[in-house]
């Protein structure tokens, strides 16, 4: 071992602090009770925590973020539900639209027919 | 550095003011505050290299040590834990206040003409030890103060044990060239 790592270790030898010292951390600790419980209060297990939601003054608070996460799901569901209606109306709107376009082209192709037949007849006639 | 054991007796008894301080009894926790008020104060005091900041930190350190009494399994264990969390605190401590150390440059000059080499040696060491940066300072600290190795240094201060070692290196390197300079003739 080195001459400096010999003379680090008197240099860093321990000291004593002033000698009312234990006295002073004493009268600390002596005006700590109080906060100390509250201290204890607040490292109460998850348990002890559940359970104190359900404290009158803890329970108002619980039932207004309750109600308010209820109105908040509703309006989201209304909001949904809306959409919903909105696009099966228009899938109705569609459906409609293309019977109609159907039935247009029964009746042109039938009066097609009419007139093909009726051109027949009268070419049969001339011969 | 030769770590004396203390004899069975002694361990024993100082187990059972332990338990009694964990019962609640202040006399106890006071003898245990006695035992070991001067390694935590003098931690901090070479840390900080000021008096009265390292009382109010080690006061601080033993009003924690009584609000978690509870978790101390042991003597060892409660040796391990004040030298940890006062680590911990003149760090953080050293940090939110921002404190400057004092280059060894601008530093008054500490010795009397009629000092011995040897006190001169020392004076001029602690005042180098406080230069250094604030993980170096609490690693040479507690190396040279509390005589742990490496290894316990690493667990107290969650650092890996090779940059304990690079620390140690370094500081020994610093220290030595700073005594140098400030000495002169002095072999180190």
């Amino acid at each position: 071992m080195s001459r400096l790592e010999n003379e680090l270790r008197s240099a860093l030898s321990r000291e004593e602090p002033s000698p009312d010292f234990t006295d002073r951390v004493m009268a600390r600790i002596q005006s700590l009770p109080a906060k100390t419980e509250q201290e204890k209060r607040e490292k109460i297990g998850w348990l002890s925590k559940i359970i104190a939601i359900f404290e009158p003054f803890q329970l108002k608070w619980a039932m207004a973020a309750a109600l308010a996460i209820l109105m908040l799901f509703a309006g989201l569901s209304l909001h949904r539900y809306r959409e919903n209606q909105r696009m099966l109306a228009e899938i109705a709107e569609g459906e409609r639209a293309r019977q109609q376009v159907l039935l247009a082209m029964k009746l042109t192709s039938e009066k097609l027919n009419f007139a093909h037949r009726k051109i027949q007849q009268s070419v049969e006639n001339r011969k | 550095m030769h770590r004396p054991e203390r004899p069975p007796e002694e361990v024993e008894e100082r187990e059972k003011t332990l338990a009694r301080a964990k019962s609640g009894d202040q006399a106890a926790f006071a003898i245990l505050v006695r035992e070991h008020q001067s390694m935590v104060f003098s931690l901090a005091h070479y840390f900080f290299r000021n008096r009265t900041l390292a009382e109010d930190v080690a006061q601080d350190v033993f009003l924690h040590l009584y609000q978690n009494l509870g978790s101390i399994e042991s003597n060892d264990h409660m040796r391990y834990w004040l030298r940890r969390v006062t680590g911990h605190r003149c760090i953080d401590h050293a940090r939110k206040h921002k404190l400057q150390t004092v280059s060894v440059e601008d530093a008054p000059e500490p010795v009397s003409m009629f000092d011995m080499p040897d006190a001169m040696l020392r004076t001029t060491l602690r005042r180098i030890v406080a230069t250094l940066p604030e993980k170096p300072r609490l690693v040479v600290t507690l190396r040279y103060q509390e005589d742990l190795d490496p290894t316990e240094i690493a667990r107290v201060l969650d650092m890996p044990v090779n940059t304990v070692k690079s620390h140690l290196r370094r500081s020994l390197a610093i220290l030595k060239e700073k005594v140098t300079r400030c000495l002169g003739e002095v072999e180190v």
